[in-house]
């Protein structure tokens, strides 16, 4: 025998020994596959199956051919939406609001949640808690609703005060500017106590020895929060914000179809509105999957690179 | 118990209908009853409450079962439904375009197949050639029973008028304004003698350019034009710009609210009660309800908001008001052609369009759920309405009548209780007529397109309104000058409009060749 | 044991000055909309209410109670909920305990399977033409399975799972057990907020749904109270004459007040919710644990 066989010899032993190691661990794992398996069955069924529904994204879609019979028109979709004359703007739009949320609007939960922390009477603590998650509840229709009534130029309070302290009315609707702002006060309002929920959960999950132990040695509030608290979270906002990464395109149609209005798409329209224009309604089906396939690709990569990153930095990561 | 009452007196009524009828036939052979299912976007009563549930079942021998879509997703549940292939019996309201999109596909039941069973249909569809010429779809069939209304009232032919506070012009001096012009003098003094109030008030966002442009002869998108007799590009000519200038001119002085076209509903209402709203467009008996709200909170009696002559602008010169069309096509009924119960279907559709039908659907039964006062059909007390506002009993929710998407001729016979606001309205809109501002606005012509058209309009449509509207908007506000007026028409023309124009005009061609086939 | 310092500090002044803004600011317009849903109907036009009721009366609330519709879709809604919040839990649970074992067997790529479908999926009518060949159509199943797993809620558990000290988990296997026991012996317990927050996500987003219910159910006895609120508080006084369908706002014109009065109608019940929540989010779980 040669040298060539020696090797091929040793590389199918080890073969071999991978196979029966694998073998052995599934067999010593087999609780925990036995848990696994209705939920992997769940994410084959009603996951993975229907994704065969992409290829509408490649065809021209109508309901009595379905979607096997139905014409292949290849990337034509694709091409209407990266060629259409907004198509720069609104996804520069989607960026903007989006990043301008993730910047002011993702660390006000955590903030409030340490503050939190650091009220003393549980009492006063719960009520808190209760009536901050509130805002959630209420409909997107009445918050927009709200926003109007109150930055209204003609009968609202802001330009009240605006008028009184010697200024001239602010159309805020009308103004390209401050829509971006407007957008995320409102969503800051609406989900700062409901996006808290999280961290306090995660607060409430740091040993209180430490905090004991911290003050034996004559830390101060603030350096408590800073070397136990905070990193008692971070795991969590490390994976939520990778999360986040993820759904940098998705900024949903619902609330900007209220608040737009043409004379500020400029900075408005983002490309899930103008799909809803465009798609939905005239039950361009095609047109909206194909968009959506290219959203899907890019948040993947969004994703794949903040893990990555966050990987090398805090060696926290979804996988 | 009083439920199971009314359904006993109709189902006996349901007896003697059919004990007449069918002792004249064969003998009493019993009708089988298929199981329906029909998808209405309103409110519906449910089933065992249905009120018609056993006449329908005695009469055309089907069991009617409501499944539900609710606001903004009847469409899609629809589209989803027929994808799946599982389309309900019988569907209500479906827009034209869906049906004649889906119907050409083979979903749907061709009703020009069935004339010869549908006697009072046919007859409503030849009382009106211009909707009946509308209501085939491209590959020359209809699909569609749409709803047929008969008005006996001014004051529901003419509904989206012009409106104004009347009071104010008298306040400084000036008649109601005739002309656009005297409308800008108006506004204006107003203005410095009442400086809170906002002038022009509108809830409709850019649409106020579709509501102010019949006045000046156009339209923000495509459509028929009367002088040339064929479809344009409505910006394209003078006379948007002229309203686009008009518009600006009052935005700029201060007389258009600056919220003009970013007000909600409730902010408008608020606004016109409230005294803020000088002129506006919008439906007569909102106008009515506004300053009837406003009488109950406030005691000055000089508030007065009432309809006024069409406005005339320099450019179009003519007295141009919106009449309610006689047939509405958007809110068609269709039928699955996959329906076992296709032809039981087909009779009660018909029936439907029958004096009798048409009543019995809107109104009930006389001394069951009405009785007649002046000749007009009066819900009884317990019945909530205008007139019954002590009611208990919701005649949709709680009986299944009245419901807008299942009548399809629907009478104007309800007894009214006209109180001041009402008559005062009414007083005025009779001049509309006897001045002949019965011109056809809405000319109640429904272009049908190729499948291939369809594709070219969905693509370049929407696109072209954002940009008409953008500019618009940008004219208006000022934020961009009325020069570059050219520079906008280069790019909507960039955006493909000449080709949707041609596909319109190719489309009319077609509508005009079946007008005049039908005339044969 | 140590208190920590006593003192009142400026910092918890200023912290419970801004604690209380914050509930002012948050609580405002629920006040706001139940004073709406009180009052009669012109006040609310005229948009004369800041914080009472004007005219107050009940009508909103009888004009939606009266109905026996109103009371079957609220008994669903709580099945469903109750249901779907089960059936999310226990699988949830069980694949974020399996994923947060670092030794698990492929740990990576089942991972990765998992998260890929956050991204991708077959849209509308898949998920329509699945449902009905499940045969699933019109019933509970289809309104509690097709959402039985959230990707992102899983995650969330996993990541208060690997949290758990290994010590802990070791001694369990120390003293024989299998993946099981240590499954409910040690992390089932000690991931109790995690089931509390992830529980009541899971509670709300059943609470809250429409539109999956509104596509998969036919039988309006089915619907759960939003489907049923949103069509009642449609304005009635639209007939269907003259009216585009093209030309209609999305939305139809819905009744101020009746808007309100279903929003209360909503949020009461979530507020009986919480405080059971709430126990689980105080400090110190996992006190006992583990020395130092």
């Amino acid at each position: 025998m040669g040298v060539y066989s020696r090797l091929t010899n040793r590389s199918m032993i080890k073969r071999q020994e991978r196979k029966s190691k694998t073998l052995g661990t599934l067999i010593k794992q087999k609780y925990l596959f036995m848990m696994l398996f209705p939920s992997l069955l769940y994410y084959f069924i009603f996951r993975y199956i229907p994704m065969y529904g992409v290829i509408i994204a490649f065809k021209d879609y109508n309901f009595i051919s379905g979607i096997w019979g139905s014409k292949w028109v290849g990337l034509k979709y694709f091409k209407q939406f990266l060629q259409n004359p907004y198509f720069f703007r609104t996804l520069r739009n989607t960026f903007i609001i989006s990043i301008n949320s993730l910047f002011w609007f993702f660390p006000v939960p955590i903030i409030f949640a340490i503050l939190l922390n650091e009220v003393k009477n549980t009492q006063f603590k719960k009520t808190i808690q209760t009536v901050t998650y509130l805002p959630h509840f209420i409909s997107i229709v009445t918050v927009v609703g709200l926003l109007k009534q109150l930055t209204s130029p003609t009968t609202g309070v802001i330009n009240a005060v605006i008028m009184t302290l010697g200024g001239n009315p602010i159309n805020f609707f009308m103004e390209k500017g401050w829509f971006v702002p407007l957008y995320v006060i409102s969503a800051i309002w609406s989900d700062f106590g409901w996006g808290a929920i999280v961290y306090i959960a995660a607060i409430s999950g740091i040993g209180q020895e430490l905090y004991e132990a911290a003050s034996i040695d004559g830390a101060g509030r603030f350096r408590q929060i800073w070397h136990i608290t905070i990193p008692g979270i971070m795991p969590t906002v490390v994976i939520l914000l990778i999360l986040r990464m993820g759904s940098l395109l998705d900024v949903g149609y619902e609330k900007i179809l209220l608040m737009y209005n043409e004379g500020i798409y400029e900075t408005s329209d983002v490309i899930s509105t103008y799909i809803y224009r465009n798609g939905i309604r005239q039950a361009n089906y095609s047109f909206g999957t194909a968009v959506g396939l290219l959203n899907s690709t890019v948040s993947l990569a969004l994703v794949i690179m903040s893990n990555y990153i966050s990987k090398n930095v805090t060696e926290v990561g979804l996988w | 118990m009083k439920k199971a009452m009314i359904i006993l007196l109709f189902a006996t009524l349901a007896g003697t209908f059919i004990g007449c009828k069918e002792s004249a036939h064969n003998g009493n052979k019993p009708k089988e009853v298929v199981n329906v299912e029909f998808l209405v976007s309103s409110p519906a009563a449910s089933d065992e409450q249905f009120i018609l549930k056993d006449l329908l079942q005695e009469k055309f021998g089907i069991s009617v079962k409501f499944s539900m879509a609710a606001q903004g997703a009847h469409l899609e549940k629809l589209q989803l439904l027929v994808a799946a292939n599982s389309l309900p019996d019988l569907m209500s309201p479906v827009p034209s375009e869906t049906a004649h999109k889906i119907g050409s596909l083979g979903a749907l039941v061709p009703y020009n197949e069935h004339l010869d069973k549908m006697p009072n249909y046919k007859k409503m569809m030849e009382s009106d050639p211009v909707s009946y010429a509308s209501m085939y779809a491209a590959d020359g069939n209809i699909y569609i029973a749409p709803q047929y209304s008969e008005f006996s009232n001014v004051h529901k032919v003419f509904r989206y008028i012009p409106t104004m506070r009347t009071d104010l012009m008298e306040s400084v001096g000036l008649e109601v304004p005739e002309t656009f012009d005297e409308l800008y003098k108006g506004l204006k003094a107003i203005k410095s003698k009442h400086p809170e109030t906002v002038g022009l008030v509108n809830r409709t966002g850019t649409d106020i350019f579709k509501d102010l442009g019949y006045s000046f002869g156009t339209r923000p998108d495509i459509t028929y034009n009367y002088e040339q007799e064929k479809y344009v590009f409505g910006p394209e000519s003078e006379n948007y710009k002229a309203m686009i200038s008009y518009l600006n001119k009052l935005w700029k002085e201060g007389l258009a609210d600056p919220e003009l076209f970013t007000a909600s509903t409730q902010q408008y209402e608020a606004k016109v009660i409230n005294g803020l709203g000088v002129f506006l467009i919008d439906w007569e008996e909102n106008s009515n309800n506004y300053w009837r709200t406003h009488d109950s909170l406030n005691s000055d009696s000089a508030f007065r908001l009432e309809p006024i002559m069409p406005i005339i602008s320099d450019v179009y010169k003519r007295k141009i008001v919106q009449q309610m069309p006689e047939t509405n096509l958007y809110t068609s009924m269709v039928l699955s052609k996959k329906s076992p119960a296709v032809d039981k279907l087909i009779q009660f559709v018909d029936w439907l369009y029958s004096d009798e039908g048409s009543i019995i659907v809107q109104f009930g039964a006389e001394n069951v759920t009405y009785a007649k006062q002046d000749g007009r059909y009066k819900f009884l007390p317990n019945i909530i309405a205008d007139y019954n506002p002590d009611g208990s009993t919701d005649i949709q929710k709680d009986y299944g009548i009245k419901l807008p998407h299942i009548i399809r001729l629907s009478k104007d016979l309800e007894y009214e209780e006209r109180d001041e606001y009402t008559q005062n309205s009414e007083a005025i809109l009779k001049q509309y007529i006897e001045n002949q501002y019965n011109y056809p606005v809405n000319n109640g012509i429904e272009l049908s397109f190729t499948e291939e058209e369809t594709a070219t309009i969905g693509r370049l449509r929407s696109d072209i309104n954002t940009c008409v509207n953008e500019w618009s908007i940008e004219f208006v506000t000022g934020s961009k000058s009325l020069d570059k007026y050219d520079e906008f028409l280069q790019e909507t023309k960039a955006r493909g409009v000449d080709e949707l124009v041609d596909i319109y005009n190719d489309a009319y061609t077609r509508f005009t060749e079946r007008i005049n086939n039908m005339k044969k | 044991m140590v208190k920590n310092n006593s003192k009142i500090q400026a910092f918890d002044v200023v912290n419970v000055i801004l604690m209380l803004f914050l509930m002012g600011v948050a609580l405002y317009p629920i006040v706001y909309e139940i004073a709406i849903s009180l009052s009669s109907a012109s006040y609310v036009q005229a948009n004369k209410i800041s914080v009472f009721p004007k005219g107050f009366n009940f009508d909103s609330y009888k004009n939606l109670v009266q109905y026996r519709i109103f009371w079957i879709s609220y008994k669903n809604t709580i099945v469903y909920s109750v249901l779907g919040t089960l059936i999310n839990l226990t699988l949830t649970s069980t694949l974020a305990f399996c994923l947060s074992r670092r030794e698990l067997l492929f740990r990576k790529q089942i991972t990765l399977f998992i998260i890929f479908t956050m991204f991708f999926s077959g849209g509308m009518i898949p998920n329509f033409l699945l449902v009905n060949w499940l045969g699933i159509y019109n019933s509970i199943w289809a309104v509690v399975l097709p959402g039985a797993i959230s990707t992102y809620n899983m995650i969330i558990v996993r990541t208060f799972m690997s949290g758990i000290p290994e010590e802990v988990i070791e001694s369990v296997r120390i003293d024989g057990g299998n993946d099981l026991q240590i499954f409910s012996r040690i992390v089932l317990p000690l991931s109790k907020s995690a089931f509390a927050t992830v529980g009541l996500f899971y509670f709300i987003g059943h609470w809250n749904s429409y539109f999956g219910p509104m596509i998969y159910l036919s039988d309006k006895s089915l619907q759960p109270l939003q489907v049923i609120l949103k069509e009642m508080i449609v304005d009635q006084n639209i007939e269907g004459l003259g009216l585009r369908m093209s030309d209609l706002k999305d939305e139809m014109p819905t009744s101020e007040m009746f808007t309100a009065a279903s929003i209360v109608l909503s949020i009461i019940p979530v507020l009986c919710v919480y405080p059971f929540v709430q126990k689980y989010f105080v400090k110190g779980v996992m006190i006992g644990s583990v020395k130092g």
